[in-house]
């Protein structure tokens, strides 16, 4: 099983590796992909007001 | 990433997500109403091409009296519902301890808009160092980079650490080599920013 430390490498390589990609492209091209991310999220977003503030209060109170 | 970045200022165009399009429709009722603010945390790594989304984006603004606050929610309530509370007083209250308030599109949770006035030292220095950023001829404010990268390692969890090593990756030439050397001296991360490769 991989541990949290070889988690935790590969996941700051990949920052690097997204940053020294968006320096190789046009900023179209970049954004282009981030927004895929970005816009599924929020397409997928719970409307539930009340159930979303339980959520948030309770991850503020176990430290997020 | 092509960007320009001179006199505390940094223009860029890009292809605007969802998220972009919602945050500067916000803000432009802060200008609207003449309040003056700072984006700050991870939306600041998102707006230059994190590869993460967010549910909510953070703000410090100024302190307002109880006069200007309401007519900064009555303008907010017009598109916007509060998520915290409905009562204006409450809302203030909450403010005036510290605490943040969360506004979102009626009918939405996410994205939402955090806000904070800005009362204690660090804050107030946030909103008083702030950079201006033109994306797509829109201008927002976010806080400064070298500020934001130390906080980040303060802050400590997988995430926030990767959002700071993103901007670094991005802003590296760019960046006030003292300036963030002091912010990491002040918030004590400066241990934490040499074994991550952050070089002052």
């Amino acid at each position: 099983m991989e541990s949290n430390s070889e988690n935790s490498n590969q996941r700051k390589w990949f920052v690097k590796y997204w940053a020294n990609y968006m320096k190789s492209v046009p900023n179209k091209e970049w954004s282009r992909q981030q927004n895929i991310i970005i816009d599924s999220q929020l397409k997928s977003a719970t409307k539930d007001k009340d159930m979303y503030m339980k959520i948030k209060n309770m991850m503020r109170k176990f430290g997020e | 990433m092509e960007y320009e970045y001179k006199d505390n200022k940094i223009t860029f165009d890009k292809e605007l997500s969802v998220l972009d399009k919602a945050v500067i429709k916000f803000v432009k009722i802060l200008d609207e109403l003449g309040i003056e603010y700072v984006i700050i945390s991870g939306y600041v790594a998102i707006l230059f091409g994190r590869s993460r989304a967010t549910e909510d984006v953070d703000f410090f603004i100024e302190p307002l009296n109880m006069h200007k606050f309401v007519e900064l929610c009555s303008r907010i309530e017009k598109e916007y519902w509060f998520l915290n509370s409905s009562d204006i007083n409450e809302l203030f209250s909450m403010l005036s301890d510290n605490l943040s308030i969360r506004a979102a599109e009626k009918g939405n949770v996410m994205p939402n808009y955090e806000v904070k006035f800005a009362l204690r030292q660090h804050e107030v220095e946030s909103l008083h160092q702030k950079i201006e950023v033109i994306v797509n001829g829109n201008t927002l404010f976010i806080s400064c980079l070298e500020g934001q990268i130390a906080y980040k390692f303060k802050l400590g969890s997988e995430k926030d650490i990767e959002d700071a090593l993103h901007l670094y990756e991005i802003f590296g030439k760019n960046l006030d080599k003292s300036r963030l050397l002091s912010g990491a001296k002040n918030l004590k991360v400066y241990e934490e920013m040499i074994e991550n490769g952050i070089e002052f």
